[in-house]
């Protein structure tokens, strides 16, 4: 087994930026892809993640930082900051400097400069962490190729991941407007089948596009989507029990941190549904506690309305009474003369 | 540590539910969270005799529309997916986190959607990443339950814009992006709809 790092796309591409990602500093995922070998022997104390897709492609996993993780990333944050306070002075300084040459050259030296924003706790970007805890997998190196599918296997940290979508970094379908987590235990074979579908112009899966279809309207209309796996995940190496199926839950939006296509995963029963673009938990437990706090509001309402009722029913009887008496006094009033 | 600064503004998706005039003092933060009454944003003119070469085009020249929609939200839906384009949609991911934002700021990108569209671009060039804002656009907005109508080049050119490897004047964006909400809350176009 070759022993990898998980050094994410945005981490290792950094390098080709002048930006400030260069500053941030986090343990790298480790993890370790099973080949494909007729003797595979999987740890009982470790946990895997087991892909099935039905193409070569790449999918992409985020591992959710512990709170220790986040705390650190918070505390590199701060300390970039006070850093950047401190150069603000020399900052506009410089600014200053480049800005008088630009303008009294007409232009004619260097370039104008951008005039710089002074950094503050609440202006101050920094990236999201979960941005460099990706693995991805495939599409070289599969586990299995079973006939209609491709299985990719790594040995990968338990905990909960989040599906990130298909597709090489720059090319990513991010699920960005709706996807699903799931929870890695240790010692389990957590399997997911992930892949690709096209779409008719209202959105409905269909099996071919219509002749003449654009390449732009191709590109657009693709869907992604994550399931449980099929049969053909159970590859007969791994002991059967061991495999189960990623218990999915939604996950409303994530960012474009690879400047990919946005996407959303495909409706999934009992777990994920969409209201236009918003995320609808559709979990049995999520369901039935909102029909109960519809109930709730009903009963409420009709609580309200049965005091008003009472109300007005006083309200009426009042007026009665006061009417009744004003009757009477009418009536036992001296006749006028 | 050598740092170049990074200002980002974090503004929240849903926009301020007041007019703002324009000034000349305003800064791309402030052009981000501008929000304009729908009578000081002129209607674009969408009227043309259609062509079999417009037809041919409506893959990359379109506009949005949704029944029943305002122009602020509208406003708020197409800013929302154009973070998305450009990378500076913040996700909202775990229930405890506060409500998705957006990243704003003069180095923002870097923080999104930077590092991707350089490969990108490396590898396939400015074309690659013009294709890429208009499959998220497309995307986003029909997500959203927007409808989308073809139109004539010139027409469109007038109120949007293509962004490749360079990017658009902050100002110049959403300005456009305000000219494209006003139409998206306008009257429903007699137009056929193109869908996704």
């Amino acid at each position: 087994m070759i022993r990898t790092l998980a050094i994410t796309a945005g981490l290792a591409l950094s390098a080709m930026l002048a930006t400030p990602a260069l500053a941030q500093k986090i343990d790298s995922i480790e993890y370790e892809r099973v080949r494909d070998r007729d003797d595979v022997v999987l740890d009982p104390a470790k946990s895997y993640l087991l892909v099935e897709s039905s193409g070569m492609d790449v999918s992409n996993f985020i591992l959710l930082p512990t709170q220790e993780q986040r705390d650190d990333w918070e505390r590199q944050r701060q300390e970039a900051l006070a850093e950047a306070i401190e150069d603000y002075p020399r900052d506009m300084s410089r600014y200053t400097r480049q800005e008088r040459t630009w303008r009294e050259s007409n232009g004619r030296i260097g370039r104008e400069p951008v005039l710089p924003i002074e950094p503050t706790n609440e202006n101050f970007g920094w990236p999201d962490i979960e941005s460099r805890r990706v693995i991805s997998f495939g599409p070289q190196n599969r586990f299995a190729k079973p006939e209609g599918a491709s299985l990719w296997l790594h040995e990968v940290p338990a905990g909960e991941y989040i599906f990130y979508g298909l597709g090489m970094p720059g090319f990513t379908e991010c699920a960005c407007m709706g996807s699903v987590s799931f929870t890695i235990e240790p010692g389990s074979v957590t399997a997911v089948k992930v892949g690709r579908i096209l779409l008719d112009t209202q959105g409905n899966e269909i099996s071919e596009f219509p002749d003449g279809t654009s390449s732009t309207d191709v590109a657009t209309r693709i869907g992604i989507y994550i399931d449980p796996p099929s049969d053909l995940a159970y590859d007969p190496r791994i002991e059967r029990s061991r495999i189960v199926a990623a218990q999915f839950a939604p996950v409303p939006s994530l960012s474009n941190w690879g400047g990919g296509m946005v996407s959303r995963v495909q409706p999934i029963d009992n777990v994920i549904a969409y209201d236009r673009d918003q995320v609808i938990d559709m979990r049995p437990a999520a369901v039935a506690a909102r029909q109960e706090a519809a109930r709730a509001a009903e009963a409420e309402m009709q609580a309200v309305d049965d005091a008003a009722q009472a109300y007005q029913d006083v309200v009426d009887a009042a007026a009665e009474a006061v009417d009744q008496a004003a009757e009477r006094v009418e009536e036992e009033a001296p006749a006028p003369m | 540590m050598k740092f170049a600064a990074i200002a980002i503004v974090l503004a929240c998706t849903g926009v301020p539910a007041f007019a703002q005039e324009a000034s000349d003092e305003m800064t791309d933060a402030d052009w981000m969270a501008w929000v304009p009454a729908a009578e000081e944003v002129a209607m674009p003119d969408l009227a043309f005799v259609e062509e079999q070469s417009d037809i041919d085009n409506y893959e990359k020249y379109y506009y949005f529309h949704r029944a029943d929609t305002d122009f602020t939200a509208a406003f708020a839906d197409i800013r929302e997916c154009d973070a998305h384009a450009r990378g500076l949609f913040r996700g909202n991911h775990t229930p405890d986190m506060t409500a998705a934002m957006v990243q704003y700021g003069v180095l923002g990108g870097a923080v999104g959607g930077l590092i991707g569209s350089a490969i990108a671009d490396a590898i396939y060039g400015s074309a690659e990443i013009r294709r890429k804002r208009r499959i998220n656009m497309r995307r986003c907005m029909f997500f959203k339950g927007y409808s989308r109508f073809g139109l004539e080049k010139d027409l469109w050119e007038e109120f949007n814009f293509e962004e490749g490897s360079s990017s658009v004047a902050e100002e110049d964006r959403q300005r456009m992006l305000a000219q494209q909400a006003r139409v998206a809350s306008g009257n429903r176009p007699q137009a056929q709809e193109l869908g996704l």
